[in-house]
């Protein structure tokens, strides 16, 4: 990490409810650090708090205990005077394009605000560095007198963020920035952010509720559940290797856009909730969705070291005879080529079923001496994934146990 | 309910004293004194200060008001210092009259009013501009005026109505109902149109709300959303305009009974006022407060009993 | 406000935020009646100003040989029964109510707009202080209170100006303090703090240009209310004392006069009926001029007017559309067949086209995705289809088909009978989307009562088991609550129970889970599923999210700019785009992207309703631009596998342009 610019410590927060209304706590013992020139996503649902944490930082939000630091300074308690002078130093991308401007002021007052705790400037001086500012992000001058409803929603966030890094500042948080916008207009946002970051060195707190929005802007990510931090680390390993169920759960529950992959993950759902309600043979069908849905994942986004983890368990399997549990922990390593989404679908109880179940299948396999069968199986797999050829490895996870009927019969002890 | 209905009675209270400790202020600061009044100008300096000490009216203010508001409680509101007469007389005497007046003009405003609301935002288009016109002129025009019209216009020259006087219920009934037609309707009318603004407003916004979307997509029958989905929604600000119109129509009441000459505690505050009789003045400024603080308890709990918000607040 | 604002609506917002920006001053100068009435009042006041240099003769001159004279050129509005000249008494007269009414105005405007900005930005204490008094004044009668002091301070139309002023402050108190409360809330006063604006500077700039228009149309109402009062006061002979004239107490003469010289009645109240109405007007004109709307525009909103135009368009089909109608015979009867559906919204006076000759089928049990960006009239469409529009839209359609039914011939009772139970329909925001006055469990049952008749014991069973198929558990405790008291995604269940209740055939869900959190997201998209799976029912589900119609949908209809782009199964869709919108939209999205590099985007925006090309409406932001796009417009011609695509560059659309 750089040199660290904003660090959070133990901070926490309550809403104080009114009349009958319960206190919330919305952040509760919260530490975070961004070095700078780096971007700290901020991901949570609603509720989670992450709103909240910016609040504090942009002194918006009152904390309850603990320190913020900006740049050595505690800011967490700053009088209303050297908040403003810190406004140069520290600002904001809100959500809304659509009221986060004032409809009556045009767009130069609106911008050079930002402009207010610096040094006295000439009014020629103030536009000029307006302009400037607006052509960095792809307007021009003839943006100034006119008002925010002649923008469209994303032109809007480009002035959002004209006005924010105005003043140069260190910091910019940027709360939902592009959660309100289209597709087409949330790459366009997102590149001009990174741009900018690019030039001016500029650090970003990122929050969102979009993990592949974070995944893409951040240097490191911080989880929020609840008002608690879950999870924090590097952007590609919190997102790639979740360690927490949590976010594993968001990860899971975050639709790409492979279709495949999703109908992979709806059919691990649906086999979980099959095994919840006590089908027969229910958890014989959820180890196998949950199979072919890592073999899918793994191969739709494959995450570095995922397959790596399940070559070297394959590795050791060269010889007979076999043993049992090793058998079993390969097949296990299976679900680790998508460690963050198919670990997420299984709680402790389905968890400890799809296990037995594990057990059981691998029983019938080396009873049936298809111990090594299944070991090569899984190497072509080994060989499909690298190769990206999703059919053939799809179609060899999905015939594991063709011997399904006969497993079937070895369990139930009938002919 | 019964918390909502408790709270607000324990808040009417406080307000009641309130209204009458500014109005008992305000009395005490009357250039002369109660006595100087009752004893007329030729009075001698002696025989006034004597009365005064007699009437506690040299005691501070405050001691004056305590001993009046433990009498007040116990139903003694003093006596008229002009015609000697306890003031709760003359409320008893006159309160029918007022009462028809306000009662009446308020039903009358109520029926105007939503269902003129109702058909301006349902049909829209001609009706809907009726009512907006109507709105903003009603409101323009004095009412003691338009009753001299309607006067001119109903009683002599239709002679339908009776162009003055108050005949009382138990006398007859239906000339009761005639006696009272022209006040009534002059007075609702003005403050219908309020009633009515309010009533098409909060229509409307609820016709654009996302849930009439979805009940109008998924099949309900137009009448069901207006009347029972739209019509519980708006009712909440309804009611609070209601409630502000009725101490419209209190004030409005004072105008009719002096120009319909109806003996109602109206024409009493406005010749009390010129005789500067404050005992009376100060009774029944506290008790038109009281009608309002009854009329604001009952909408309260009808609010309460329509919004499930604030039942939870 | 949603999220993601779907076509044509947001455009009119735009532009009527776009109107209100256009100036405040010059709006409320286009506006016939307040510029009169304006004029009107300015002409009465230095009229009353310059009274004793404009009136004929003497307020008190007596004439006793022509009393009650009607309008004469000696006596221009006549004269009373002193014979004294009543426009003279008149214009004096009006000096007292015209002070009076500054006065009042004066005392109400200090205390209304210093209590109601202390109250919105202090909060706290000050709030609840300034709040609770105003409930006190409130509950005064006003003209009790006037009386009380007029007794006391010997008839001082002072003394009644200043406390009439004080009793009317609290309506405006309370104006001011709910439009501060409105702008403190605002995103953009957080936004101005963090720019570092100090409090005096957020007030002068934010706070107080939002509360004018409010509070500038309660003040002319005050004093229009000032006036009125006044002259009651006057009328009741507790004002000015008589020889002097004053405006209520000319009345009073003419109430006396009634019988014998009715006339007197009209200029003594016609003026100050002048006055107020005039300040009425203006304040109602300062309205609507704020809300950046032509004065009195609102009147055309009705429920009538709701219901939309629809137009069976006769038409031959292009040669392009029976072909493509030909190449899907092999797929069963739809459930839902939509031709040629066009939808245009009023702007000012003539109409903009929103929704563009769409045409679509939905086959039994399927789920049809329709994707797009904001204001590609992916949410008109479907309003098109069931007929709940915005007031004045227009629905042109060739044909619209449900279960063999043509929906555009039907009336409206027809209509609203196939709607709940044919095609129901779940909306974007769930808590809204239902009754904030009821419980969810009431509504529950009483769709079910609409939509299957039946009785209220078997109704609450029908609710129960809806609750249960919707995965919601415990239906007794959640059928007591209402909607506030709901999470999103308890809300979303209940509002596809109520859709469930009339056992449709088609359910349209519109952005369903854009307000949800992903999680909820997830679980309502597999619900919906289920539900199709149990019954049969089909789908059309709006949305801007890919990844939404992935996991949801069969078939997707990629809209641009009111028309559809490309139709097909979403599987081939997401890996084999055929537009070249479809493909660019797709890689522009940061899922599976490298991080931190910049992603590859589409430049521009998509064209206004309104400002739609003659070609392809996509051709200025394609990489793949030609000639031949910019001509003529380009036909929707199927490909191979149930694909139909808009583009030139398709092959079998270049056949049929040839």
């Amino acid at each position: 990490m750089n040199k660290l610019l904003l660090e959070v410590n133990d901070l926490g927060v309550v809403y104080r409810g009114r009349g009958r209304r319960k206190d919330k706590v919305a952040l509760d013992g919260v530490s975070v650090a961004i070095g700078a020139g780096e971007t700290l996503g901020l991901v949570g649902e609603s509720g989670s708090g992450k709103s909240t944490l910016g609040g504090c930082v942009l002194g918006l939000v009152r904390p309850e205990h603990g320190s913020i630091t900006f740049d050595g300074r505690d800011i967490t308690r700053l009088a209303a005077r050297d908040r403003r002078t810190l406004s140069t130093q520290i600002q904001a991308v809100f959500q809304d394009p659509y009221s986060s401007f004032n409809p009556h002021r045009t767009i130069e007052q609106t911008v050079s605000e930002t402009l207010t705790n610096l040094p006295r400037m000439s009014r020629q001086d103030r536009r000029t560095r307006v302009v400037a500012m607006l052509e960095r992000v792809g307007l021009d001058g003839s943006a100034l007198e006119r008002f925010p409803a002649q923008f469209s929603g994303g032109q809007r966030q480009r002035i959002a963020i004209a006005r924010a890094l105005l003043p140069e500042p260190r910091l910019v948080v940027c709360d939902e920035s592009v959660s309100a916008l289209d597709l087409s207009v949330q790459a366009q946002v997102l590149n001009l952010l990174l741009e900018l970051q690019a030039d001016s060195g500029v650090t970003y707190l990122f929050i969102t509720h979009d993990l592949s929005v974070v995944r893409h802007m951040s240097t490191r990510v911080a989880v929020l559940e609840h008002g608690h931090l879950v999870e924090e680390g590097g952007a590609r390993e919190v997102t790639d290797h979740p360690t927490h169920p949590y976010t594993r759960k968001l990860i899971a529950a975050s639709p790409g856009s492979d279709a495949e992959v999703q109908e992979a993950r709806r059919e691990t759902r649906r086999a979980m909730a099959r095994l919840e309600a006590g089908g027969t043979d229910a958890d014989v069908h959820a180890l196998h969705a949950l199979e072919i849905q890592a073999v899918i994942e793994a191969l739709a986004e494959p995450l570095s070291g995922a397959t790596g983890g399940f070559a070297r368990v394959l590795n050791e399997f060269t010889h007979e005879p076999v043993a049992l549990d090793k058998l079993v922990r390969l097949r296990a390593a299976i679900l680790d080529l998508a460690p963050r989404t198919s670990a997420a679908m299984t709680s402790e109880v389905v968890n400890r079923r799809v296990a037995d179940a594990r057990e059981r299948l691998c029983r019938s396999l080396a009873e049936n001496d298809r111990a090594l069968h299944f070991a090569a199986q899984c190497r072509e797999i080994l060989v499909a994934i690298d190769s990206r050829q999703r059919e053939r490895a799809v179609s060899v996870v999905a015939s594991f146990d063709d011997t399904r009927v006969a497993e079937h019969r070895a369990t139930t002890g009938r002919p | 309910m019964l918390g909502v209905i408790v709270r607000r009675l324990l808040l009417a209270a406080p307000l009641m004293v309130i209204i009458s400790l500014i109005v008992f202020v305000l009395g005490s600061l009357a250039p002369g004194s109660v006595a100087e009044s009752m004893l007329g100008s030729s009075a001698t300096p002696e025989a006034v200060r004597e009365l005064n000490r007699q009437l506690g009216a040299d005691q501070p203010v405050l001691v004056q008001y305590w001993s009046w508001l433990q009498r007040a409680v116990a139903g003694d509101l003093s006596s008229s210092i002009v015609s000697g007469r306890p003031v709760t007389e003359l409320l008893a005497a006159r309160l029918p009259v007022t009462l028809s007046l306000a009662v009446g003009a308020l039903l009358l405003v109520i029926v105007i009013g939503v269902c003129s609301g109702m058909v301006a935002a349902v049909r829209g288009g001609f009706a809907g501009r009726v009512v907006e016109v109507l709105a903003v002129l009603v409101r323009g025009l004095p009412t003691f005026w338009l009753a001299m019209i309607a006067g001119v216009i109903f009683g002599v020259n239709l002679m339908w109505v009776p162009v003055s006087g108050y005949v009382p219920f138990g006398d007859s009934p239906s000339d009761w109902a005639l006696s009272l037609a022209l006040p009534v309707g002059v007075l609702a009318f003005g403050e219908a149109a309020l009633v009515a603004i309010v009533t098409r407003a909060e229509m409307l916004a609820a016709m654009r709300s996302d849930y009439v979307r979805s009940l109008r997509a998924n099949g309900y029958p137009w009448k069901r959303i207006v009347f029972k989905h739209i019509a519980k929604n708006a009712a909440g600000p309804v009611l609070t305009m209601i409630s502000l119109v009725f101490v419209g129509l209190l004030g409005g009441t004072i105008l009719m009974e002096q120009i319909f000459a109806m003996p109602g505690l109206g024409s009493q505050m406005v010749t009390s006022t010129a005789n500067h009789d404050l005992p009376v003045i100060q009774g029944l400024a506290v008790f038109y407060t009281a009608m309002v603080v009854v009329v604001f308890l009952l909408t309260d709990v009808a609010h309460g009993l329509l919004n499930p918000k604030v039942m939870a607040r | 406000m949603s999220a993601v604002i779907e076509g044509a609506s947001a455009d009119a917002e735009l532009r009527a935020a776009a109107e209100r920006d256009a100036g405040f001053l010059r709006r409320l100068a286009r506006q016939p009646l307040t510029v009169g009435s304006a004029a009107v009042l300015f002409l009465v006041v230095l009229a009353v100003v310059f009274a004793p240099l404009l009136s004929p003769s003497g307020p008190m001159e007596q004439d006793l040989l022509n009393i009650y004279a009607l309008p004469s050129a000696d006596h221009l509005l006549g004269t009373d029964q002193l014979g004294r000249d009543i426009l003279s008494r008149m214009l004096h007269g009006g000096r007292v109510t015209l002070l009076g009414v500054v006065q009042a105005t004066t005392v109400c405007t200090l205390i209304g707009m210093t209590l109601g900005l202390l109250a919105g930005t202090l909060q706290g204490g000050v709030e609840v202080l300034v709040m609770r008094v105003c409930d006190v004044l409130l509950a005064v009668p006003g003209l009790v209170l006037l009386l009380v002091v007029l007794a006391i301070f010997g008839q001082n139309e002072t003394a009644a100006m200043i406390t009439l002023g004080i009793i009317m402050s609290p309506t405006l108190i309370r104006v001011v303090y709910s439009a501060t409360v409105a702008v403190r809330e605002e995103p953009y006063v957080a936004g101005a703090r963090v720019a570092g604006l100090n409090s005096r500077q957020i007030i002068m700039r934010h706070i107080l240009p939002a509360v004018a228009g409010p509070a500038l149309t309660q003040i002319s109402l005050v004093a229009a209310l000032a006036c009125l009062v006044e002259a009651a006061i006057g009328f009741l002979g507790l004002g000015v004392v008589p020889p002097n004239p004053s405006w209520g107490n000319m009345v009073t003469d003419a109430q006396q006069a009634i019988v014998l010289a009715p006339w007197m009645l009209v200029p003594s109240g016609g003026i100050i009926a002048v006055v107020a109405l005039s300040l009425t007007l203006i304040g109602n004109g300062i309205r609507d001029a704020y809300a950046g709307r032509a004065s009195g525009s609102v009147s055309a909103y009705s429920w009538r007017a709701l219901t939309p135009v629809v137009e069976r368009e006769d038409r031959r089909p292009a040669p392009a559309e029976v072909k493509g109608v030909e190449l899907e015979t092999d797929r069963p009867a739809p459930v839902l067949s939509v031709k040629r559906l066009s939808l245009d919204l009023p702007r000012g006076r003539s109409h903009v086209r929103i929704v563009d000759g769409v045409s679509f089928d939905v086959g039994p049990g399927e789920a049809l995705g329709i994707v797009g960006e904001s204001g590609c009239g992916k949410s008109m469409t479907i309003s098109g289809v069931l007929r709940v529009v915005p007031m004045g839209a227009r629905v042109v359609a060739e044909s619209i088909g449900f279960r063999g039914v043509e929906l555009t011939t039907l009336g409206e009772s027809e209509m609203n009978a196939v709607r709940g139970t044919g095609i129901a329909f779940i909306s974007q925001e769930p808590i809204s989307s239902l009754n904030p006055a009821f419980t969810v469990g009431h509504q529950l049952q009483e769709a079910v009562r609409l939509h299957r008749g039946t009785g209220r014991a078997e109704s609450k069973a029908v609710a129960h088991d809806l609750m249960s198929r919707v995965r919601l558990p415990e239906a007794e405790v959640v059928g007591r609550k209402y909607p506030h008291e709901l999470s999103g995604g308890m809300a979303q269940r209940i509002a596809i129970a109520r859709a469930l209740a009339g056992e449709p055939d088609l359910l349209v869900a519109d952005e369903p889970t854009t307000a949800l959190d992903v999680s909820v997201q997830a679980e309502i998209l597999d619900l919906l599923r289920d539900l199709r799976e149990q019954s049969g029912m089909a789908l059309i589900l709006v949305t801007h999210d890919w990844g939404v119609v992935a996991e949801a949908c069969d078939r997707a209809m990629v809209m641009y700019a009111g028309e559809v782009v490309e139709t097909a199964p979403v599987r081939d869709l997401v890996s084999n785009p055929h537009h070249p919108y479809t493909q660019a939209l797709l890689r522009s999205s940061s899922v599976g992207a490298e991080p931190r590099q910049l992603l590859p985007v589409i430049s521009g925006s998509v064209p206004a309703p309104g400002s739609w090309p003659t070609g392809c409406r996509f051709a200025a932001r394609c990489g793949l631009v030609q000639d031949r796009c910019l001509t003529a417009p380009v036909p929707l011609v199927p490909t191979t596998g149930g694909v139909s695509a808009r583009c030139v560059l398709v092959p079998s659309t270049l056949e049929a342009v040839r």
